[in-house]
């Protein structure tokens, strides 16, 4: 039992961020906004407004349209009507655009918060020259705080993705990193049994990076509209599997054990630099086109998306699945020597 | 080769729940709200399915050893 705790801590943290990962709720937000008229200058206009984890009912509602890009031009609705926890219909006064044809829309309650959707409402009407109303809401910044997964555009609930499909790639690259490690070992020592560990802790990283592929293709699908995108690290993430899958073909068709042993240590270093250099490095170069987070220019998961709710999930997520990962290679390696030794008899 | 074909049914089976996105957003409701929700769904059974399965032909192959041994 002595060396068997790390086994139950990593699967303790797989279990913790399957629980929190999908048990905490994702914080309230904007879904729909639709306007009954095409203009909004020429006569009052209706909003219906559809909230998601919102409590409309639940404390008295402002409902304003935001006019410009810096949020400075606001007119508040004149009736707000509360259908139930989701719906609120806003009546709005006539109101001009002020340069875009394009109102924010933001919805503040003392148990949600203040909600904001942009180019919430689109308007037939261009600029003119009126002046336009602007009214102050009282905005209490820290209401509505609570401890929720962030509302995304796009991804909603399947942010929670964060803790299933991203810490497949984080064990793939700590397992090829550990397998490398012991391949180098070997090419010093010429001792098999490195060989052996990191020949089996490859076959393991192969199975994460192949699951890492179809659960990002799954995510894809729902937030991107496609199972497979055009994108740097899509593609990257595909060469370095084909990499190491070459790397089994390459290894099972060689019969001598020492040959076999140097040459595949040496083609491992080889995967493994390029594979650092496609997933690590091309996609995070200035000007690369692709749409996964803290890469090409893209916001990362930083301050704003891994939040402090998200952060302890993830982070355990990631250790669970390593220690896992690991797990699984040393069962492999025992097989593996198991079968050697009777064969030896 | 019975396994890789597995495998591929499983992701076959899989799939269908991702592309009733907007079909089915009642069907998801009750779960956590929002039809997205579905995509973790299918992501979890990837997952979990995945490994279950390299863990039974782990399984297959200690037995052929234990087999092998007692020869």
């Amino acid at each position: 039992m002595k060396q068997n705790w790390w086994k139950i801590a990593g699967s303790l943290l797989v279990v913790f961020s399957l629980i929190a990962g999908l048990q905490i709720r994702v914080k309230p937000g904007l879904l729909n906004t639709v306007s009954d008229h095409a203009s909004t200058s020429e006569a009052p206009f209706k909003v219906s407004i559809s909230g998601y984890n919102t409590n409309f009912s639940q404390a008295e509602n402002q409902v304003w349209l935001v006019n410009d890009t810096l949020r400075k031009i606001k007119t508040c609705a004149s009736k707000i009507t509360v259908t139930d926890d989701q719906h609120i219909i806003a009546e709005f006064p006539p109101v001009a655009p002020a340069a875009d044809p394009v109102f924010g829309l933001a919805v503040y309650n003392a148990a949600d918060g203040l909600l904001f959707k942009p180019s919430a409402i689109n308007t037939a009407d261009t600029f003119k020259a009126v002046i336009i109303q602007s009214c102050t809401p009282k905005v209490d910044v820290n209401a509505g705080k609570q401890f929720a997964f962030p509302f995304r555009y796009v991804l909603y609930e399947s942010i929670r993705n964060l803790f299933f499909h991203v810490p497949m790639w984080f064990c793939m690259i700590a397992l090829l990193t550990w397998s490398v490690f012991n391949h180098i070992r070997y090419l010093r020592t010429f001792n098999a049994k490195y060989d052996v560990i990191a020949d089996q802790t490859i076959r393991t990283g192969i199975l994460f990076g192949i699951l890492g592929l179809i659960t990002g293709s799954v995510w894809a699908r729902v937030t991107w509209g496609a199972w497979w995108v055009d994108d740097v690290k899509l593609n990257g993430a595909a060469i370095t599997m084909l990499a190491y899958l070459a790397y089994v073909v390459l290894r099972n068709s060689m019969e001598d054990k020492e040959k076999r042993a140097r040459i595949s240590a040496i083609y491992s270093i080889f995967a493994y630099v390029m594979m650092i250099a496609l997933l690590g490095i091309l996609p995070r170069l200035k000007g690369t086109d692709t749409l996964h987070p803290g890469n090409g220019g893209n916001p990362g998961f930083n301050q704003y998306d891994l939040d402090s709710t998200m952060r302890p999930v993830f982070y355990s997520a990631v250790a669970g699945w390593v220690i896992i990962g690991l797990w699984i290679a040393q069962i492999r390696t025992r097989i593996h020597n198991l079968k050697e030794a009777s064969e030896n008899q | 080769m019975k396994q890789i074909a597995l495998f591929i049914l499983m992701i076959v089976l899989a799939s269908p729940l991702a592309a009733q996105q907007s079909v089915d957003d009642k069907l998801y409701e009750s779960l956590h709200g929002h039809a997205s929700f579905h995509a973790v769904f299918t992501v979890l059974f990837i997952i979990l399915g995945g490994i279950l399965f390299y863990l039974f032909r782990l399984d297959r192959k200690v037995s052929r050893l234990e087999k092998d041994l007692k020869k």
